[in-house]
Order: structure tokens, then sequence, then C-alpha cells
């Protein structure tokens, strides 16, 4: 199919396409996500009625992770930071940042046992996702560079609060759509009963 | 089976599939059913279907994720970004233009969107501004919304005769709340009234006449409740009590060749001799927090009896010194790279003038006023004159007697005054207080601690937002140093 209007594979591309594909195909629920503006700068979920109220308000000036994704049936907690390439990912600056914003959120859910619309997923695994867009599929080296450095930021808090599991989604633009595909940090960690096989199959990635 | 296919263009994917999932809400009880599908695998398509007649609309979201954008879409949006505009693609028309925020309306923030409403009106583009009217303040005090993006759009109304709409969601007891109030569900209940008349080709406002007439109202008595908070003196307020002035302005809206005058001095602030005597015996200058000789001749005006300011609570916010000495710093660089002027112009920016405030703060708050209003041009430029000597000769003399507009911005980061929140104040302001009156103001931007450089724009280069606004917005800006500049013509003094 010819587009009307060619796009450009930025960041809100990137991960609108992911959202599409969670909302469409899988079990996972979006309970927050950052675009530029609108009625979503709180993290909203359901309750055991499906009824969907607030969880977490983000403060005005409070950095905010890009998308965070429930499981209850894997009982999983994914906070995802995303760019529009992976080479902005990688950035010491960048690295802070998200590592910061996903243990904060982390730590702030894991207390939200009262809120009845999160109450027992306060005691879910929290993982962390990095989502970036690419033109060209990205090599093996650069996304194991980007992992590395996520892990040693993110290190005092895996394997005690954090999955050590880290999950990248490439968006990949493919002629006209967005293809996109799961990678895991370290295939052979189980975590809480959790594979990285399991994670990448429940994400239809 | 008849389809018409529409784009709305959005700020980003969620505004505009949030806006379709909210029309859909209203079609359903008129008998549309709505389904959505994803082109591509990420292209919202929402279909909304009667017995003979079907609705398409494509989202296309995040202005900056698109090749080419429809040049009418791109014209509209160099004078700010709506959330979302609705595009016939077979007429190739923008049906309408809609702003929305979640933002608490306190502060700068609630005239921060306003250039959007400018935007859409001179290109009589109908626009609609939904946004809170109460919300929570950081010290967890409920605030209400400011009556500016209202009285702008209803002097926008008659200036261009197209519908420029404020509508207001949540209330006292569920502030920032969508779903409290009436705002959320008039504005789509209208939206979608439009798209179906569109799409049945019928006029875009047929049968809407009521529908506009309540908007209207509810903005009539948003102002009626609220100015009384937020200024001393509202002119031809007596009008507002009228219960046929709703009806005029929807009429002003639907009919844009139909003669219907302007309610008689009805938001048209006066010269002083039309003040009312306590409001002119308030008029008195003010000490300033931070030293600006020209501020300190705007204040000795209200003194003067030569203009008069509607209230005198601009906040102060104290910045820090570290932050003062790198905007100095990078101002003086952007002096510095500017062309050489006749007279010469010095740069006198230096951390010593602010004063300061608590801890390693210091004020860059000079007058507590950010609006006077002159009754003549003439004594604004003799201040001008006055204190910045290079000017002599170089402003306009022959609209002297004209009333005049003075907005000041005290500034001090580079860059910020062509950005949020400034180009929507301007745009609020120069709208309300009389740009476009029968007798227009002259309208003046003062910068005290910002430099000219940062408003010439070079041949090649694309303006941003703020220059395009403020190039049909004001006659003169004034920077540091006493440097004028006339976006309009591009002229540097």
């Amino acid at each position: 199919m010819t587009l009307k209007y060619s796009f450009r594979l930025t960041e809100e591309i990137a991960r609108w396409a992911f959202e599409v594909h969670i909302a469409t195909a899988t079990d996972w629920k979006i309970v927050f996500t950052n675009p530029t503006a609108g009625p979503w700068k709180r993290l909203m979920a359901p309750d055991s009625n499906g009824t969907i109220g607030e969880v977490h308000r983000f403060e005005r000036e409070e950095d905010r992770p890009d998308l965070v994704l429930v499981n209850d049936a894997l009982q999983v907690l994914l906070i995802i930071e995303a760019k529009d390439t992976l080479e902005k990912l990688v950035s010491m600056e960048q690295i802070k940042k998200s590592s910061d914003v996903a243990i904060s959120l982390a730590h702030t859910l894991s207390k939200k046992e009262k809120n009845p619309y999160w109450a027992k997923r306060a005691q879910y695994t929290t993982m962390v996702g990095l989502l970036w867009g690419a033109t060209e599929k990205t090599n093996e080296t650069s996304r194991k560079e980007l992992f590395s450095k996520y892990r040693d930021s993110l290190k005092p808090e895996l394997h005690n609060t954090m999955s050590p599991v880290l999950l990248g989604i490439e968006s990949n633009k493919d002629q006209g759509t967005i293809v996109c595909t799961g990678l895991v940090s370290k295939s052979a960690d189980v975590y809480r009963g959790l594979s990285p096989e399991k994670l990448l199959a429940s994400l239809k990635l | 089976m008849t389809t018409h296919k529409f784009e709305l263009w959005a700020d980003s994917f969620h505004e505009g599939h949030w806006a379709c999932t909210q029309l859909a809400k209203v079609a359903a009880p008129l008998g549309w059913k709505h389904s959505h599908k994803y082109n591509q695998g990420f292209i919202p398509v929402h279909s909304y279907q009667q017995e003979k007649a079907t609705i398409e609309i494509t989202v296309y979201g995040s202005y900056k994720s698109w090749e080419e954008l429809p040049s009418q879409i791109e014209d509209l949006l160099a004078w700010g970004k709506p959330d979302f505009v609705l595009f016939d693609s077979v007429t190739k028309k923008i049906i309408f233009a809609v702003e929305e925020t979640a933002a608490v309306p306190t502060g700068n923030q609630a005239l921060q969107r306003c250039e959007r409403l400018y935007g859409s009106a001179r290109s009589k583009i109908p626009f609609w501004y939904l946004l809170s009217e109460y919300g929570v303040h950081k010290d967890k005090g409920i605030r209400r919304d400011s009556i500016w993006p209202t009285v702008m759009a209803l002097k926008l109304t008659h200036q261009h005769r197209t519908p420029c709409v404020v509508l207001h969601y949540s209330d006292l007891e569920n502030p920032e709340s969508y779903t409290s109030g009436t705002g959320l569900a008039s504005l789509f209940g209208i939206l979608f009234q439009i798209i179906a008349n569109v799409s049945s080709s019928k006029e875009p406002f047929a049968n809407l006449e009521d529908s506009f007439q309540t908007q209207y109202q509810a903005m009539l008595s948003f102002v009626t409740s609220q100015w009384g908070n937020i200024i001393n003196f509202l002119p031809g307020a007596d009008h507002l009590s009228s219960k046929s002035i709703s009806k005029t302005f929807a009429s002003m809206a639907t009919n844009p060749t139909a003669y219907i005058p302007w309610p008689n001095n009805f938001l048209i602030w006066p010269k002083i001799s039309g003040l009312p005597k306590e409001i002119k015996e308030q008029q008195h200058g003010k000490s300033l927090i931070k030293h600006d000789p020209l501020c300190e001749q705007f204040e000795k005006a209200l003194t003067d009896g030569k203009a008069y300011s509607l209230s005198d609570n601009a906040g102060s916010k104290p910045q820090p010194e570290k932050s003062l000495l790198e905007w100095i710093t990078s101002q003086s660089k952007l002096f510095k790279k500017a062309e050489t002027l006749s007279p010469k112009a010095e740069f006198t920016i230096k951390l010593s003038d602010f004063p300061t405030s608590t801890g390693t703060n210091r004020h860059v708050t000079t007058a507590k006023n950010i609006v006077y209003l002159y009754d003549k041009w003439g004594d604004v430029r003799n201040s001008i004159e006055k204190i910045y000597p290079r000017l002599r000769g170089k402003l306009d003399r022959t609209k002297d007697n004209s009333p005049a507009l003075v907005y000041l911005s005290n500034s001090v980061k580079p860059g910020r005054i062509f950005g949020d929140p400034f180009t929507g104040q301007i745009s609020a302001y120069a709208t309300a207080f009389g740009k476009f009156d029968s007798e227009p103001r002259i309208v003046l931007a003062y910068f005290p601690h910002q430099v000219h450089s940062q408003a010439i724009v070079s041949p090649g280069e694309s303006k941003n937002k703020g220059i395009t606004i403020m190039s049909e917005l004001t006659d003169y800006l004034l920077f540091s140093g006493g440097v004028a500049v006339q976006l309009n013509t591009g002229a540097v003094l």
C-alpha cells in the first residue's frame, strides 16, 4: 500500500507503533505513556473489576518514563525509556536519567499496595525496557554495549528489586510500516520464574 | 453509501486517537457506529457509520514525524501548534483546530497557548480551546482559570467573524477532572455535528446556532463570575447580564457576512477619561523590585495620569545567581555578535543589577505591572527617547496621539521571549487590550534583560512562531541598551 504521506522514524512513531502492537496483539496493559501533551500525565490502571483509576500522578517538573506496561498473568511491571535511535539511549547523561527514573518509579509503585487500582501489583517484578527506532537493523555489538551500560547503572537494584534481564525493543522502519523486534540482555537468566523467552513470547515479539 | 474522508493532524498519536474516541462517544447516541483499524500497522483510521453515510478520519500524529504536511496545515502551525486539526482531504480545507490542556491554569500556564487562538482566527479557522477551570497549585491550593483567554476569544470572534471558543472542564470539587464540568462533552458534541454537516455537504455550522449560543453563554458566565478576582475594572461589564449577548456572539461566529455591531464599549479598554472615578484614583506608580530606568518612567506615567494599569500583582520569581551569570554571559555574546548600530548601543546588563533575594537567588522582576495602557503613544515615545537618547527621531511620531499598550517581560534567559509563555501572553494582551479595536493601540513589548539580535532573522532563515506572532501583534520590540526592532519591516533602530 502506498502511503499518502511519508513519515520520519521519530521517537513518537517508534513508541506509538509498539503501543499499537501491545494494545492489539498482547495481554499487556499500557498504564502510562508520555506523549508531548494531553491528559496522560497520570499512571492509570484497572482494578479487579476493570474500572480504571489513578495510581500515580507525576509532578509537573518530574522526569517520567516513556511507557509503563503491566502484565497481570506474569506479574511483571515494565518501565520503558524510548528514543528515536539507539545511539541516543547510550549517552551517559541519558543512562543516568533513565535509570534514576526507573528506580524511582519502581520504588514508588512498590509502596502502592493500598491503592485500589494497583494493590497486588506492588509486589510485581520490575523490568527495565529500552525502545529505539532504526531505519537499518542495529548490530549485536551496539546492543550489547547498550545493555551493559544500563546494567552497570542499574546494578544496585538488579536482582534486588529489579529483574537482571533488560528488554530491548527495536522499531524498524520497513517500507511504509514499522516492525517491532524484541531482544533481551541475557538469554540465560530466569528471574522469579520468568525466562526471557517467556517474556518475549508474551510480548509477541 | 457515501464515505467522506478527513485527516486529523495532531500533536501526538495519542491526542488524535483520543479525540476520535471522544467523537465516537457523542456520535453513538445519534446512531453512528464507531470502529477503528490501523493502516500500516500504526496509523489509526476511525470510521463512524450510519445507514447511508460513513465518515472516515485518519490520524496523523506528531506533526514533525511527517515529511510533507498539507500546506494549509503547515501554514497554520507557523502560528503555534494546536493539539489537533481536522483537514478535509476532498476540499483541502481545514475544518477546525483544537487546543486542549491538562496543565493547571495558574501563573503563566493560563496564557501560554493563546497564540494558537490568534493563529487560527486570523485564517478564519474555527478554534476551540479546552482547559481546566480549576486546578491544584503546587501549594495544594485550588486556582481558577484566568479570564484573558476567554476575553481574547470573544474579541477574535468579532474581529474575524469565525468561532473562537474557550470551554472549561472540571469543577471546584473535581479540579483538573476532564469528566467534570460541561466542556468536554460540549466540545466534542459540536465538533461531531460540524463533521457530520461537512460530510453531508451542508454548511459547517448549519443548525448549530443554539449550540454556539450555549458555548458563548458559558464563556460570558465565566467572565462574569471571575473578572473581579483578576482585575478591578471590566469595560462594559453591564453587557454580561444581557440575555441577548450570547446570541449576538453566536451570530457573529456563524454568520460571517451579516452586520452585527460590537456591544457598545464591551471589553474596549478606554482612555483614562473613561475610567470609573475610583479606578482613576487608584493609579499610582510604585517602586520597582529591580531598578530599570524605563520601567520607572512607566510607573511615573501612572502617577502623572498618562497611563493606567489593571492590577499590580506580578509575582517575583527570583533566579539562582549561577543561572543569571550564564544567561548574562550568553546575552553579552549575542550582543557582541550583532552588527554595530548607529548611534552605538551599549550592553550594560550585569549581575549586580539584580538585587539579592533569599540565599543565592536574585530578583529579576522590575515593575509589578506587566501591562500599561497609555492614552498617547507620544508619551511612551518621549519616555523611551529620554532614557535611550540613541532612539531620538527613530520612533514613529505620526501616531503620537494613538493609544498605546506597553507589555513588559523581565525574562533573562536567552531565547525564551520568542517561545512559551511570552508569545501566548503577548497574543492575549495585544488582542484583549486593543491592537485591533476601532482605535487601535500601538503595541510596544519591552524586554529590558534581552538582546535585540535574537529578533533578527537572516535571509533564508525560517522564523520561529514567536517572531511570526510578534511581527503581526507588535509595533516595536525594545531591548536592553535601547535597541528597538520593528519585526513587520525588519528594521533595527
